[in-house]
C-alpha cells in the first residue's frame, strides 16, 4: 500500500513538474528579453567607459603639477561626460515608456485578502519589477557620475580662481641675479629659436621643396586677390573723400567702423587662408604652425587697434575726426596708442614663443617686465598731453589738459605698472595693462556703434545713409514716416552693439559661452525681487500682444465697415455706433490678454485698487455717468452723427459721439463739446431723428384795405409755386390776427428737408412782396394817429391858427371842439385814416 | 539712458527663447520630486494641479515611487499615479 502511495505521488510530482515548464519557459523568455534592449546594452557600455574615464579625470585634477590650459581641456571634458550621461539618461527613456506600459496591461497587484492571481502573472509582474529596477539603476549610476563630473569641475574652478591669483601676486624678487639668468636663457632660447626654424626651413626645402612652392605661390594669390577685392569692393567704405569739407557725424562714423572692421578682417583671412594652405601641403610642423598662429594674432590684434584709433582720432585729416581733439593731441596721442598696442603685441609674441620653446619662466618675466614698465611709462606720458580743444573751439591751437578724473587715472595706472613691475608684481602689471588695451578696445566699439545708432536717429538723417536712400526709392514714405524708420533703425544698432560687445568683454574676462547664456535667461524670465517675480521677457510679450490685439481690432472694424456695413443698408449712425462699440469691445480683450500673457498677478492689484476705490469712485462719477450716457446714447441712438439738434443752449449738427462727450458743429462752424450725461438727463430735440420732414412758417402784414380773401388766396398760390414746398401735407394759410398796423397772417410750408427751410423761407418772402406789390396790397409800417389838444388859446392865436388851417384845407370838428380835450393826442390809435393835406374834409 | 533700456529690453526677446522643462502634477494630492541639476540634487514640491518650470539645461528626475527619470530642458511632463508621463 505505502509503495502504491509512493507511485502515485511520485507520477503526481512528475505531473506537477512537467506543468511548470511552459511557466519557467515564459519566465525564462521574460529575463532574457528583457537583455535584449539594444539601448540598455549600449547604455551599460557607455556607463562603464565614462566611469573608469571620470576616475582618470579625477586623478589628473588631483594632482598639483596641471597648469591652467590642461585645467582647461580637463573641465571640458568633465562638462562633456556630464552631457553624455544627460544623453545616456535620455536613451533609456523608451525602455522605461515600454516597461510602464506592459505594467498597466498587467494591472495593479492584488489587494488584500483577495485570491491570488495566476502564477504566470505573478512571475511577469516579478520580471518587469526586475527590469524596472535594472533601468533605475542604470539611470542612476549616470546620474552618479553627473554629480561626480560637476563636483570636480567646480573643484578645478577653485583651481584655476587659485592659479589666476597666484599669478597676479607671485613676487620675482628683481635684482641683478635676474637679469643674469635671463641673459643666459635668453641666449639659450635664442639659439634653440635659430636651430628649429633653420632646421625647418632644411628639411622643407630638401624634401618638400615643391609643396612649400605651391604652397607660397597660392599663398600670394590668395594675398593678392584678397588685396584687390579689397581695394575695388571695400575702397569706397574706407577711403576718407578728400573732396568731403565737411562729412556728418554718421559718414565719420560709418568710414571709422568700416575701416576698422574691414582691413582687420581682411588681413586675418589672409593670414587664415597662409595657414590653410600650408596645412594642406603639409608643409609645417606643429610647433611651426604655434609660432605662426602667434605672429598672425599679434598682427592682427595690432591691424585692429590701429584702425580703431585711427578712426577716431583721425590724426591727419580732422574733419573725419570722430572726438574733439586738437590736431597736435590727436597725433601725440595716436602715436602714444600705437606704441602702447606695439609693445603689447610684441610682448605677447616673445611670450608665445618661449612657452612654444619650453623656455623658463624668467624669460618671460623679464620680458613682461620691460614691456610693463615701458607701457606704464607711456601711460603717464599720454596723461600729460593737452588734447581737449579750447573754448574758442580752435583744433590748430595748443589744447588743453584732459579732464581731472581721466589725468589722474592715467597718472595713476601708469605710475602703478612701473612700480608693481619694479617691486617683482611683473603678472599683476602685466593683466592690467592686457586689460586695459582690450576693454579699451572694445568699449571704444561700443562707444562708436552707440554713436552711429545716436545720428541714425537724427531727424533727416536716415534718408542720408545708403540703406535709407534705397528704402525711400522703393516705397517712398513721407518725410515723418522716414524718420520713425530711422528711429527703429537706431535702436536696432543699439541692441546690436549690446549683443556684440558685453558678450566679447565678459568672454574676455574669462566667462564662458553657456555662463552669459544661463544668466541672460535667468535675467529675463526670472529677476525675484521679494517674494514678487518679474519676468522682462513676458512684459515684453504681454505689451507686443495688446498692440497686436489693437492692430487686429483696427483691422476688423475697417473690414466690417468697408465690406460688410457698406454693403447692408443701414444708415451711417448705425454704422457708427457699431465701429466704436467694437473698438472699445477690442481694446478691452487685448488689454486683458495683455496682462495675462505678462503673467502680472492682477490679485496684489485688486488690494490696492479696493482700497483706492473710493476715492477713485467719488471723482470718477461725472466720467462714469459721461461713459454709461455714452454707451446708451450708442444703443438707443436718439440722434445719430449727422442729426440737427439741439439741446438747452446749443443747436447744431452732431459731428461725432465718443465715449464721454458728443461734438455738435453749430452753424457757425464752432464744435460745442457737450458732456453725455447732459443730452441724456435734459431733453433734446432733433429734428433729422425719424425723418428729415420740417415745417416752415413766413408772416406776413397786410394792409387793412385789403381783401382778406383774397389775400389768402394769393398766399396759397405762392406757396404751392414753389418747387421744394411738399404738396402732402399741403402748405396752410391762416388769417391769425388784426394787428396792431397790419392784418396778420401766416404761410405754412411744410418741406421734404428741413434744412432747406432758410432758402425756402426767403423765396417765399420775395414772391409774397412782389405779388402784393404787383396786386397792391400795401405791407404796411406801424402807424398811429397822432391827436392835438387846444386849451385856453388866446384868440388871436385861434383865429391865425384857423386861418393856416383853411389855408392847407384840414378842418376837422376837431378844431372847433378846441377848448374841449374831449380826444386824446399821442399814440391812441384812430380808426379812421386820418389825411393829412385832403381838400374835402 | 533709456535708449540702452529699450535695446536691453529687446534682447529679452530672444533671451527668452530658452525655455524649461515644464512639469504637472495631474495628481490629486501633493508630489515631491528630487531634481539632480549641475550636480546638487534638490527636492521640488508640486502641489496638486500647479506646474514648474525647471532645468533649462538638462537634469536628472526621482519621482516619488522610485523611477529616475533624465530631462533635456525641453519636455513637457505629467506626473500621474507618481509616475512621470512625457509627452
Amino acid at each position: 500500500m505505502v509503495f502504491s502511495f509512493a507511485r502515485r505521488l511520485a507520477g503526481f510530482l512528475l505531473l506537477f513538474a512537467l506543468l511548470q515548464l511552459p511557466g519557467l519557459a515564459i519566465a525564462q523568455d521574460a529575463v532574457t528579453a528583457s537583455d535584449q534592449p539594444p539601448a540598455v546594452a549600449a547604455a551599460e557600455t557607455a556607463l562603464a567607459r565614462s566611469e573608469t574615464r571620470l576616475s582618470t579625470l579625477s586623478e589628473a585634477v588631483e594632482d598639483d603639477a596641471v597648469d591652467e590650459a590642461q585645467l582647461v581641456e580637463l573641465k571640458v571634458e568633465l562638462d562633456d561626460l556630464a552631457q553624455q550621461m544627460l544623453e545616456i539618461g535620455v536613451s533609456l527613456r523608451p525602455v522605461l515608456s515600454e516597461i510602464k506600459a506592459r505594467s498597466t496591461v498587467l494591472g495593479d497587484p492584488p489587494a488584500e485578502g483577495a485570491p491570488a492571481e495566476a502564477p504566470e502573472t505573478v512571475a511577469a509582474r516579478e520580471a518587469l519589477a526586475k527590469e524596472r529596477a535594472q533601468i533605475n539603476a542604470l539611470t542612476g549610476r549616470a546620474e552618479a557620475v553627473s554629480i561626480r563630473a560637476n563636483r570636480l569641475g567646480d573643484m578645478i574652478n577653485e583651481r584655476r580662481k587659485a592659479l589666476f591669483a597666484d599669478t597676479l601676486t607671485q613676487r620675482t624678487p628683481i635684482n641683478g641675479a635676474l637679469f643674469d639668468q635671463a641673459a643666459s636663457a635668453l641666449s639659450s632660447e635664442m639659439r634653440s629659436f635659430k636651430s628649429i626654424v633653420g632646421s625647418w626651413v632644411s628639411f622643407v626645402w630638401t624634401f618638400k621643396f615643391e609643396a612649400l612652392m605651391a604652397s607660397v605661390f597660392l599663398s600670394l594669390l590668395t594675398g593678392l586677390f584678397i588685396s584687390m577685392v579689397g581695394s575695388r569692393f571695400i575702397g569706397r567704405f574706407i577711403n576718407r573723400d578728400p573732396a568731403n569739407e565737411a562729412p556728418s557725424y554718421l559718414q565719420r562714423l560709418t568710414v571709422a567702423f568700416w575701416s576698422a572692421i574691414l582691413p582687420t578682417a581682411a588681413v586675418a583671412a589672409a593670414f587664415l587662408a597662409v595657414l590653410a594652405l600650408m596645412s594642406a601641403f603639409s608643409v609645417l610642423r606643429d610647433d611651426i604652425t604655434a609660432l605662426l598662429s602667434a605672429f598672425s594674432a599679434a598682427i592682427i590684434g595690432l591691424v585692429l587697434i590701429a584702425r580703431v584709433a585711427k578712426g577716431i582720432l583721425a590724426p591727419r585729416k580732422p574733419n573725419w575726426r570722430l572726438i574733439r581733439f586738437t590736431n597736435r593731441g590727436a597725433r601725440r596721442i595716436y602715436h602714444l596708442i600705437l606704441a602702447m598696442t606695439l609693445i603689447n603685441a610684441a610682448d605677447f609674441l616673445l611670450g608665445k614663443i618661449s612657452s612654444i620653446l619650453g623656455s623658463p619662466v624668467i624669460v618671460t618675466v623679464v620680458n613682461s617686465l620691460v614691456a610693463t614698465i615701458l607701457i606704464g611709462l607711456i601711460l603717464v606720458g599720454a596723461s600729460r598731453v593737452k588734447p581737449m580743444v579750447g573754448a574758442a573751439g580752435d583744433i590748430t591751437a595748443p589744447g588743453h589738459a584732459w579732464p581731472r578724473w581721466v589725468q589722474v587715472a592715467l597718472t595713476v595706472s601708469g605710475v602703478g605698472m612701473v612700480v608693481l613691475s619694479l617691486g617683482g608684481y611683473v603678472g599683476l602689471s602685466k593683466f592690467i595693462s592686457e586689460q586695459i588695451l582690450l576693454t579699451g578696445t572694445i568699449l571704444a566699439l561700443i562707444y562708436i556703434g552707440f554713436q552711429s545708432g545716436h545720428a541714425v536717429m537724427e531727424p533727416g538723417n536716415f534718408a542720408q545713409t545708403r540703406l535709407g536712400a534705397k528704402i525711400s526709392r522703393r516705397f517712398n514714405p513721407s518725410a515723418v514716416r522716414m524718420d520713425q524708420i530711422g528711429l527703429a533703425a537706431g535702436l536696432v544698432i543699439d541692441v546690436l552693439v549690446l549683443i556684440i560687445g558685453i558678450p566679447l568683454i565678459l568672454l574676455q574676462w574669462g566667462f564662458r559661452i553657456q555662463d552669459i547664456q544661463l544668466l541672460l535667461y535667468r535675467a529675463v524670465t526670472n529677476i525675484q525681487i521679494g517674494g514678487i517675480s518679474i519676468s522682462l521677457s513676458g512684459i515684453l510679450i504681454g505689451l507686443v500682444l495688446f498692440i497686436g490685439l489693437v492692430v487686429v481690432t483696427r483691422l476688423f472694424q475697417r473690414w466690417l465697415d468697408s465690406t460688410v456695413m457698406a454693403r447692408s443698408q443701414m444708415d451711417p449712425g448705425v454704422r457708427n455706433s457699431i465701429r466704436t462699440s467694437i473698438g472699445y469691445l477690442g481694446v478691452v480683450i487685448a488689454a486683458l490678454f495683455g496682462v495675462l500673457a505678462a503673467g502680472i498677478d492682477l490679485s496684489s492689484l485688486a488690494i490696492v485698487a479696493g482700497a483706492l476705490s473710493l476715492g477713485i469712485g467719488f471723482g470718477l462719477q461725472n466720467i462714469v455717468s459721461n461713459f454709461v450716457s455714452g454707451l446708451i446714447l450708442l444703443a438707443e441712438r436718439p440722434f445719430k452723427a449727422g442729426d440737427w439738434v439741439q439741446t438747452g443752449s446749443t443747436e447744431g449738427f452732431v459731428k461725432r459721439i465718443s465715449v464721454r462727450a458728443t461734438e455738435i458743429e453749430t452753424f457757425e462752424k464752432q464744435s460745442i463739446i457737450v458732456p453725455n450725461s447732459e443730452l441724456i438727463n435734459g431733453t433734446v430735440g432733433n429734428w433729422n431723428h425719424r425723418n428729415s420732414l420740417g415745417r416752415a412758417d413766413v408772416m406776413v402784414g397786410a394792409g387793412y384795405d385789403a381783401d382778406p380773401e383774397e389775400v389768402l388766396r394769393i398766399l396759397e398760390e405762392i406757396a404751392l409755386a414753389h418747387p421744394l414746398v411738399l404738396r402732402n401735407p399741403p402748405p396752410v394759410v391762416h388769417f391769425v390776427d388784426f394787428g396792431a398796423s397790419s392784418l396778420d397772417f401766416v404761410v405754412k410750408v411744410f418741406l421734404a428737408d428741413v434744412l432747406s427751410q432758410m432758402a425756402v423761407k426767403n423765396d417765399l418772402r420775395v414772391a409774397i412782396y412782389k405779388r402784393f406789390k404787383a396786386e397792391g396790397i400795401e405791407i404796411p409800417f406801424p402807424k398811429s394817429d397822432v391827436n392835438f389838444t387846444l386849451k385856453n388859446v388866446p384868440d388871436e392865436l385861434l383865429q391865425q391858427l384857423a386861418k393856416s388851417a383853411g389855408a392847407t384845407g384840414a378842418k376837422d370838428s376837431d378844431e372847433q371842439d378846441g377848448p374841449d380835450a374831449a380826444k386824446s393826442s399821442g399814440g391812441q390809435p384812430r380808426r379812421d385814416a386820418p389825411e393829412d393835406g385832403e381838400a374835402d374834409s | 539712458m533709456i535708449r540702452v533700456l529699450l535695446s536691453l529690453m529687446v534682447l529679452a526677446v530672444s533671451g527668452g527663447g530658452a525655455f524649461a522643462a515644464t512639469f504637472t502634477n495631474k495628481d490629486s494630492e501633493t508630489q515631491v520630486i528630487v531634481v539632480t541639476e549641475d550636480g546638487t540634487p534638490r527636492e521640488v514640491t508640486i502641489d496638486a494641479g500647479q506646474s514648474v518650470d525647471i532645468c533649462p539645461a538638462g537634469c536628472f528626475v526621482t519621482m516619488p515611487l522610485g523611477d529616475r527619470e533624465t530631462f533635456l530642458g525641453s519636455e513637457s511632463v505629467d506626473i500621474l499615479g507618481g509616475v512621470a508621463v512625457i509627452d
